[in-house]
């Protein structure tokens, strides 16, 4: 059944306008087909509510805008509204999504430093509303109390760096391990490493990534083998 | 005197001298895309979205004898056959089965409906077959020690066949085709805009193809859309070609990065297209058709 899809063309055309020219009307959206048939208006409209609250409370028109407080919270509202579906794949869906509803969104999260790029019309994964619902979508537990906590540590740099950026993460047990090793339970979730501790970190998992399968480790053994990188890391660099 | 270093050509280089002998050992493993279908032993394949609607993939694990690369050290008991699933842009990756290599282990793992929709439908999914060691060992130079260090593994890559560089896709209803001037039920028709050969703007794309809203509907919900989808792109690629060769005629080398050295890349063989080679087929439109028909599998499509 079909879902509602922009490509990253008809999004420009909407998005880049000369100075000086008239907005173009929003773009009508194209269907693609797969999964179950759902109201994809109601679910956006919902969506977009749910998250203008947010940037009322987390983002005010005074000031420099901080982002991270908005991000921890929308991730968990977005990807609670949103079904699991094959649409979620396409990042045309995504498109869709941020230029027909949650426009204002995204202008007031970059206010001061727009770009088309948070519509997903660069790289799909700079779309501003994929990143909310990836980030809560890693980060769930559906055995724990709470099933988003580990969706609110972290700012957008640890999560656009070492997350969304890295092949490790496809593996999400150990996108998690790494998350509980950098914000453990037992320090209050604050973070273990420093910028360019997580790094270097970072960029040895990278590497150990070409030959190790990381899918197969559960989320304890994943956990005990970062830590055990990062002793030899930590014991080498001094 | 001073000898100057020249990179001849990438090579990778795996820590684990002592299990070389086992890298190959899953090399002729396959993939059944669709019921009844071929297995093939190719590890990348680019399909339409009438192919992902029928999808129907199984895994084929094909793995010589261990007694002829088994490491020294090492038994049956230490490694397992592991299958993974994963769809990149979802950060999702699914372990699809597993088994120590000492018990009786599957030949055939078929993929289903309920895993493939998790992954997005099958669009951009990795299936990757792994023979990885079960279990930690003392750390020992060139061997594995960690469990999920893998000895062989050989990955199968299905993708969209899109070229988002080079066209958007539009549908319109008889009455855009009147307003745009152009009869009511016109199948397609191809808008270059220009920039092929050159350097392209993130989320630009260098023509707009307008198709008729009956016809995509048609070709995505029945069986004719799949021997009229490698046509029609073979169609709208010609049109591309031919309507924007005045850009590149002269040129001495693609752009890097280029729409048309994206292009070369894609139609060409084991090798891209040469700009040269290009450049002829630009000139000879029957040749040219020919050679996107063959590339794009039109006759796939019509068996």
């Amino acid at each position: 059944m079909p879902y509602p899809i922009l490509s990253k063309a008809e999004a420009r055309s909407y998005l880049v306008v000369e100075e000086g020219a008239d907005k173009p009307p929003v773009p009508i959206a194209r269907l693609a087909d797969g999964g179950p048939d759902l109201d994809w208006t109601s679910i956006a409209e919902g969506i977009a509510a749910a998250l203008l609250a947010l940037a009322d409370k987390h983002m005010t028109d005074k000031g420099k805008v901080d982002g991270s407080d908005f991000e921890a919270a929308a991730s968990e509202e977005i990807h609670e509204r949103m079904p699991s579906h094959p649409a979620l794949a396409d990042p045309e869906f995504w498109i869709w999504l941020a230029v027909t509803h949650c426009e204002e969104i995204v202008d007031r999260r970059y206010a001061g430093s727009q770009n088309a790029k948070n519509f997903g019309i660069g790289g799909a994964g700079e779309n501003l509303l994929y990143r909310l619902w990836l980030r809560a979508e890693i980060a769930y537990d559906a055995s724990a109390k709470d099933r988003y906590a580990l969706s609110r540590f972290g700012d957008i740099d640890f999560w656009r760096s070492h997350i969304f950026r890295q092949g490790y993460a496809d593996a999400r047990g150990f996108a998690r391990a790494l998350l509980e090793f950098q914000f453990p339970a037992q320090a209050q979730r604050k973070p273990k490493l420093k910028i360019l501790e997580i790094r270097a970190l970072a960029k040895h998992l990278k590497r150990a990534r070409s030959n190790l399968m990381f899918e197969v480790m559960s989320e304890a053994r994943a956990v005990e083998f970062i830590e055990s990188e990062w002793g030899r890391l930590a014991l080498t660099s001094g | 005197m001073s000898v100057a270093w020249h990179r001849t050509e990438p090579r990778e280089v795996r820590p684990f001298f002592e299990t070389a002998k086992a890298e190959n050992a899953l090399d002729d493993s396959g993939i059944c895309l669709f019921a009844k279908g071929d297995t093939s032993r190719d590890t990348s394949f680019d399909l339409d979205e009438i192919d992902f609607q029928k999808l129907e993939p199984i895994i084929h694990a094909v793995l010589v004898d261990p007694t002829q690369w088994m490491p020294e050290g090492l038994t049956a008991r230490d490694l397992e056959l592991v299958l993974i699933a994963k769809n990149s842009f979802l950060k999702r990756s699914e372990i699809v089965a597993r088994s120590i290599l000492a018990e009786p282990i599957p030949t055939y793992f078929p993929i289903g409906s309920e895993l493939l929709a998790k992954l997005g439908g099958g669009r951009n999914v990795q299936f990757t077959l792994a023979l990885c060691l079960a279990t930690d060992r003392p750390p020992t130079p060139g061997s594995p020690f960690v469990p999920g260090h893998w000895l062989a593994r050989k990955t199968f890559l299905l993708r969209s066949r899109t070229l988002p560089a080079l066209f958007d896709l539009q549908t319109r209803t008889d009455e855009a085709w009147k307003a745009a001037g152009y009869p009511e039920k016109t199948f397609f028709a191809v808008d270059y805009a220009g920039g092929i050969a050159g350097e392209m703007d993130d989320g630009s794309s260098v023509a707009t193809v307008y198709i008729h809203i009956d016809a995509h509907n048609g070709m995505v919900n029945s069986p004719i859309g799949a021997p009229l989808q490698p046509i029609l792109a073979s169609e709208i690629i010609l049109s591309i070609v031919t309507a924007s060769k005045s850009e590149w005629k002269d040129l001495d080398e693609f752009v890097p990065s280029s729409p048309l050295e994206t292009l070369s890349r894609q139609l060409g063989d084991a090798e891209p297209l040469t700009l040269d080679t290009l450049k002829k087929l630009a000139n000879d439109p029957s040749r040219l058709r020919a050679v996107l028909q063959d590339r794009l599998s039109v006759v796939r499509g019509i068996k």
